[in-house]
């Protein structure tokens, strides 16, 4: 275990100096985010009804909350989700993976750790966006429970590294196109409430919604963070995403295991 | 040339790989894969403390072996092991007595300072972090590039990069190094600083190395056994002198002999039938004539044009390009001609 906390401390710390390296890139994209909030806060005016309070209602909060949240999540999850392949990528394409590959770490960890600083600064981004819709916007969260919202962060994560797994284990074998990103960011958008309630969708679309593993995420992200949820409020959405990643999981690491033999088999280990 | 003791690093038995070779239209039609032998069953050891060149033409098979020790490439056949430890099966074990030296210099994160690009590398061997420090901070110093320790590896010369390379392959002291063509793309200068390096560096710690090159002169600088490897097949596996014997009878010679003109025509046919290349009749009557072999063989010839009644206005000797006794070598499948000397081994076909 020290092991591995050593490893993933090394991989962060590369990526970290990585990051910052292109200084102005990585001072825009802390800053970008204020343009994505001021244009939801306009909309949210707009949007503003008692028909829509009505549908929020059991996150006892306003839209402009509401969509705050579910645009910082999104961004979130669909850049740590990304991190996945585009570490990959980048790694294929710079000509390091194939040296890193040749080290003696289990391949599994090759694929996954470089994730964690990808899902720390999507985090970081994701709260700058939160503040700022606080703090210039006034969204309310006068309510937040924090520690239960880091739990449900956990949860998630782990739950979307089985997405994260998947599209890496395509990635290694067909090295371009990435269908489970490209799903599952039509998914979080349209079905599972990233932007409006899925109350709204038609039953059998909410059909759908109750079966994505992000649908609990938002839940359980709004209930903490906007109506001050803990354990009993949102027991249910971290079970569901417990259990996703309880079946995910070991489905993912098998697909990875087999991708990286079968790219060993091919030789195309580092080919992009 | 290097200490050697009995203790086997590594073993290479009945290695052989090809490599798919299907398009998405012959996928699409239904038709049977097809396969690029890229290693016939290729079988050697390496010794505890030997040099060995793993020389070869370009696509010969050298990085794929390489890779397939390294366990980035799985082999269809055969078996491999480094240090007692079987590959795949043993791999973690097996990767931390490698030391490798890849080819390409992008294998460093070029937005890196030299120093984190080790740092990381040093992780990745299983170094905590004070450690990594400690051990990037001496190959720095070992391989020269302390002054330049904090300079992202982007703005690094070519000889920096390699020296960089060898830094990171000797980072965890391995008990065998896998070098691909390390001097690849350096100019002459460079090449013979990075060669006196690893000489250095290789004496020192009594490494074991299998160094991959197409460069004969590499083998004579650095290593005591050389296996040649073409098409993927083991044409020749002994020590550098059975070598440098086989490079020998492979010396060329050009030989300029005066030709009357009533001897124009039949010229042609006598050189051809003495094994000899003739190129352009010059307009002074000169003539001249290459062919490869040792002192009997120029010996013979020279009797056998003055015996028809040529007269020789020059002869030199040149040594024989690499990629034509390569050639030569695959045409054969033996050491070349003239006599074999008994400790040379031919493991072709």
């Amino acid at each position: 275990m020290g092991n591995l906390l050593q490893l993933a401390f090394a991989f962060v710390r590369r990526d970290f100096h990585i990051e910052t390296s292109y200084k102005f890139n990585f001072a825009l994209q802390l800053t970008a985010g204020f343009f994505v909030v001021a244009l939801f806060y306009f909309l949210s005016l707009l949007m503003d009804s008692e028909a829509s309070r009505k549908l929020i209602q059991r996150f006892h909060s306003d839209y402009f909350s509401f969509v705050l949240i579910g645009v910082a999540a999104t961004g979130f999850l669909q850049a740590g989700l990304s991190g996945f392949v585009d570490r990959l990528r980048t790694g294929m394409t710079e000509g390091s993976l194939e040296m890193t590959f040749s080290c003696p770490v289990r391949p599994i960890w090759i694929l996954l750790l470089p994730c964690i600083w990808a899902f720390f600064f999507e985090a970081l981004k994701a709260f700058i966006v939160v503040a700022m819709g606080v703090a210039v916007f006034g969204a309310n969260l006068s309510h937040a429970n924090f520690l239960w919202c880091a739990v449900v962060v956990l949860f998630t994560i782990t739950s979307y590294s089985v997405f994260g797994l998947l599209s890496a284990s395509i990635i290694m074998v067909v090295k371009r196109g990435d269908p489970i990103n490209v799903a599952f960011t039509a998914a979080s958008s349209l079905i599972a409430g990233a932007y409006f309630p899925v109350e709204l969708l038609p039953s059998w679309l909410g059909g759908v919604a109750k079966i994505l593993p992000m649908t609990y995420a938002y839940d359980g992200l709004r209930k903490t963070l906007l109506a001050g949820g803990g354990l009993p409020e949102i027991g249910q959405d971290l079970a569901v995403l417990a259990g996703f990643s309880l079946v995910g999981l070991p489905l993912a690491i098998a697909a990875a295991h087999y991708a990286i033999g079968r790219a060993k088999r091919d030789g195309t280990l580092g080919v992009f | 040339m290097f200490a050697v003791n009995s203790k086997t690093l590594l073993k290479i038995e009945d290695v052989g790989k090809s490599f798919p070779a299907r398009s998405l239209i012959d996928t699409l039609l239904g038709r049977p894969k097809r396969y690029t032998k890229a290693l016939g069953l290729v079988s050697f050891e390496l010794k505890a403390g030997q040099v060995t060149a793993l020389l070869g033409p370009n696509g010969a098979g050298k990085t794929t072996l390489i890779n397939i020790i390294c366990d980035l490439t799985r082999a269809d056949s055969g078996s491999v092991t480094v240090a007692g430890l079987p590959v795949p099966g043993d791999s973690i074990r097996a990767q931390r007595q490698i030391g490798y030296v890849t080819t390409n210099d992008r294998s460093f994160f070029w937005r890196l300072n030299a120093r984190r690009n080790l740092e990381f590398f040093a992780a990745l061997q299983g170094y905590p972090a004070a450690e990594a420090a400690r051990r990037s901070t001496e190959m720095l110093v070992r391989f020269n590039l302390a002054a330049a320790a904090d300079r992202p590896f982007h703005t690094y010369s070519a000889g920096m990069k390699k020296r960089l390379g060898l830094a990171r392959a000797f980072l965890h002291d391995p008990a065998i190094l896998l070098m691909d063509e390390p001097t690849n793309g350096l100019d002459a200068r460079s090449t013979e600083e990075l060669l006196e390096l690893v000489r250095l560096e290789v004496r020192a710690a009594g490494k074991t190395v299998l160094w991959a090159t197409h460069r004969a002169d590499e083998v004579e600088r650095l290593c005591d056994r050389v296996i040649v490897l073409i098409g993927g097949e083991v044409y020749f596996h002994g020590s550098v002198d059975e070598f440098a014997g086989i490079s020998k009878r492979h010396m060329g010679f050009v030989i300029e002999v005066l030709v009357q003109p009533e001897d124009e025509k039949q010229f042609p046919a006598l050189a051809a039938s003495l094994g000899l290349e003739a190129g352009a009749r010059k307009a002074d009557g000169g003539w001249g004539v290459s062919g490869v072999g040792d002192e009997a063989k120029l010996s013979a010839v020279l009797a056998a044009l003055l015996g028809g009644g040529l007269l020789v206005r020059q002869v030199e000797r040149q040594p024989e390009p690499l990629h034509k006794v390569f050639a030569h070598l695959e045409k054969t499948g033996n050491t070349g001609p003239g006599p074999e000397t008994a400790a040379t081994t031919s493991l072709a076909n």
